[in-house]
This record gives C-alpha cells, sequence and structure tokens, in this order.
C-alpha cells in the first residue's frame, strides 16, 4: 500500500494536536515537525531544546547548506516512514506544499481558528514554558510574526479547512464528514 | 569503565591504534568527529571538510566550546564496554571535560612529520591526500583545527612513538593498555 502524506498547518494554539491525535488514533499514523531535524541535532550535544536554540540553528543550517535542507530533511522521513498514513506536522512554506504534493497522495488540512480563542487555548494549555503568563498583547505579537503570517497564506492550497472555533464535537464531527471522507477515498483509491 | 583518549596529530596513528584497542579488547569506540558526521547526515550534507568546519564553528559560538563534551558524556551512557576509546581530541577544553570523568587515561601519539606526510600521502583517507606536498601538509598541519593538539602532549598519561613499524607501534600500544588496565 502506498502511503499517504498529511500536511497540517494552522497558527499557534489552533488545534492541529487535536487533529493529530485523531489520525495517530483512527490510522495509526506516524508524524513529524519541520522542528524533528533540528531536535535531533541538538539532542546529539544535550542542547536545551528552546525557541531560541531551534531558531538559531534553523537559521544556521538554511544559510549554510541551501534554504530546502530542513524541508527534504522531513521529505527523506515521509519517505522512509512505514505507516500508512504520515503527518507533516507544522507546515510552513509554499515549498511545503509543493513537498507534499510531489508524494503520490496528499492530504492538506488547514486548521483555521479565530485569534481570540485560540489566546485562550494557548494560555490554558501552556505547552511552552511561559505560555500561561503571555498576555493578550504578547500572543497577538507573537502570532503575527514572519512565519505565522506565511501559515496563514497556506490556507488557499488546502483540501480540507477544518473550522475550530466551536466545541470539541464540532470539530470531530469535521474531522470525521472531511478528514476521515478524504483518506476513505484515497485509500479506496489504492485498492 | 575505563576511557582511553587518543590524540595525536593528522596521520599520527590514532586510527590505527583505536581499530586495534576496539578488535583485540571488544572496545567501546567514540570519535569526536561523528557529532558532526551525524548532523550533516540528518540533513543529508557531504561530509566535505567546509560543511563540517563550518558546522563546529557554529555549534561552539552559539551553544558554548563545552558541547562536545556534553555529546561524548551522552555517547559514554550508550556505551556498555569495559574499556571505550575516545580519539580526536584537539582542545585543552574537551581534554579537561574528558579527564573529569572518573576512570579518563591520556595517551598521546608522537609522529615525526615526514613520516605522518608520507603515511597521509598513501593512505588516500580524503580526496586530494595522494597529490598533497609538503608544504600544503604542514599548512593543513598547523592550522585552527589542528595547532592546538601538540599542546596536549604534556598532559599525556603516556607517549607512544609511531616512527617505526606498525607491529613497533602496536606492541608499545598493547603495553599501555595492559598497564591501565591491571
Amino acid at each position: 500500500m502506498q502511503k499517504i502524506v498529511v500536511g497540517l498547518t494552522g497558527r499557534l494554539a489552533s488545534g492541529k494536536g487535536t487533529v493529530t491525535r485523531h489520525l495517530v488514533e483512527t490510522y495509526k499514523a506516524d508524524k513529524t515537525r519541520s522542528s524533528d531535524p533540528l531536535r535531533a541535532t541538538l539532542d546529539i550535544f544535550s542542547i536545551a531544546q528552546t525557541r531560541e536554540h531551534l531558531d538559531a540553528l534553523s537559521t544556521f543550517v538554511r544559510e549554510a547548506y541551501g534554504e530546502n535542507v530542513i524541508a527534504q530533511a522531513v521529505k527523506r522521513y515521509l519517505a522512509k516512514s512505514e505507516a500508512g498514513v504520515v503527518i507533516f506536522d507544522g507546515m510552513r512554506r509554499l515549498v511545503d506544499v509543493e513537498m507534499i504534493r510531489s508524494f503520490e497522495h496528499s492530504l492538506f488540512i488547514f486548521v483555521d481558528t479565530d485569534k481570540d480563542i485560540r489566546y485562550t487555548r494557548s494560555v490554558g494549555r501552556n505547552e511552552n514554558i511561559g505560555d500561561d503568563t503571555m498576555t493578550y498583547e504578547d500572543f497577538l505579537a507573537k502570532d503575527s510574526d514572519e512565519p505565522q503570517q506565511q501559515i496563514e497564506a497556506l490556507k488557499e492550497y488546502a483540501d480540507v479547512v477544518l473550522d475550530n472555533n466551536g466545541t470539541p464535537e464540532e470539530l470531530s464531527k469535521q474531522l470525521s464528514e472531511k478528514v476521515d471522507a478524504a483518506l476513505e477515498k484515497l485509500l479506496a483509491h489504492q485498492e | 569503565m575505563t576511557i582511553i583518549g587518543i590524540a595525536g596529530k593528522i596521520a599520527c596513528g590514532k586510527g590505527i591504534a583505536a581499530e586495534h584497542i576496539v578488535s583485540r579488547y571488544h572496545a567501546g569506540f567514540i570519535d569526536y568527529s561523528q557529532f558532526l558526521y551525524q548532523v550533516l547526515d540528518i540533513f543529508a550534507v557531504p561530509h566535505e571538510r567546509k560543511h563540517i568546519n563550518a558546522l563546529s564553528i557554529f555549534l561552539r559560538a552559539t551553544y558554548g566550546q563545552g558541547i562536545f563534551n556534553n555529546a561524548v558524556v551522552r555517547a559514554l551512557g550508550e556505551h556498555k564496554e569495559e574499556l571505550v576509546v575516545v580519539t580526536g581530541i584537539r582542545r585543552e577544553q574537551e581534554l579537561d571535560g574528558l579527564a573529569a570523568i572518573p576512570g579518563f587515561v591520556f595517551l598521546y601519539i608522537e609522529s615525526d612529520i615526514d613520516t605522518r606526510y608520507q603515511r597521509n600521502r598513501t593512505a588516500h583517507r580524503k580526496p586530494g591526500d595522494a597529490e598533497m606536498t609538503f608544504d600544503q601538509f604542514q599548512e593543513k598541519d598547523s592550522d585552527d583545527s589542528n595547532r592546538t593538539i601538540e599542546g596536549l602532549k604534556d598532559r599525556a598519561d603516556y607517549v607512544v612513538e609511531n616512527d617505526g613499524t606498525r607491529d613497533e607501534f602496536l606492541s608499545q600500544v598493547d603495553s599501555v593498555i595492559a598497564k591501565i588496565v591491571s
């Protein structure tokens, strides 16, 4: 069976983790993030995985070895994975979209959530240290940096846009009606 | 665990000594440069000197000089052997970090530059080595990444010379190991 590469994106605290969990539970999906090769590098030297350390390494490898070098590392992971469904979580650039489209079967999911709701969720979950004490202004500043702006521009390329402004049940319904339906179709197409 | 640190200038015989200890004494093996290769492999970047050097400079400047020692300590934790060889030590700071680990012994390999030059030409380890002139070799031998090696000799627990035959050299290495493990 050919694998299906699922590209996933959305702005800060939009709910990507929930989508990932659904795919892992339902399809035993494997997953990778563009930060994974950077995290693996920091691990070799026992360097703490702070945002600052990851950003410095990301800038270095792209300048020294080519702008595409991280996307290529992700691509190798996606190609090598033996799972039937493999997720690339946190796509940011148009080259990322092109990359997943280079696989025969791909599904691009964009999670769309209003910023007020995302702020409330971000404070509540404290995914990165300090998120829980972040003011709304801090959140907006972080949310409007360049990588986050680029994410918004990817929406028009998505196969599935999930509206995550409602209840968990409403998201779950969309996951089943939109995501599962699209994946079933791709899976059926393969048989 | 006994950790044998090995240092010496280009083509002094570090690799042969390490290989010998690994095969004869079933020792584990760690090379300082392996961590850079691991990173290059993550990004599928070829193992060219310019890439290795750029990475090494970036990592030290950004995350601190001690990170290679962190990597060695981490790698040592994954070894189960009684004896582990750590090769490719170049700087005082690296040696400081290793010397702080209980069970560390430091072996320095000495070999004169003419012998090393000839050996480097015939070993063909890197592209261009065979065509290298003596002047080019001397230049490489004293560049930023190599000139600090010689200063480590004073801190060696054992110094072994490698200007004779391979057998003579390895039997000296064996005597050192006999003293270490006894």
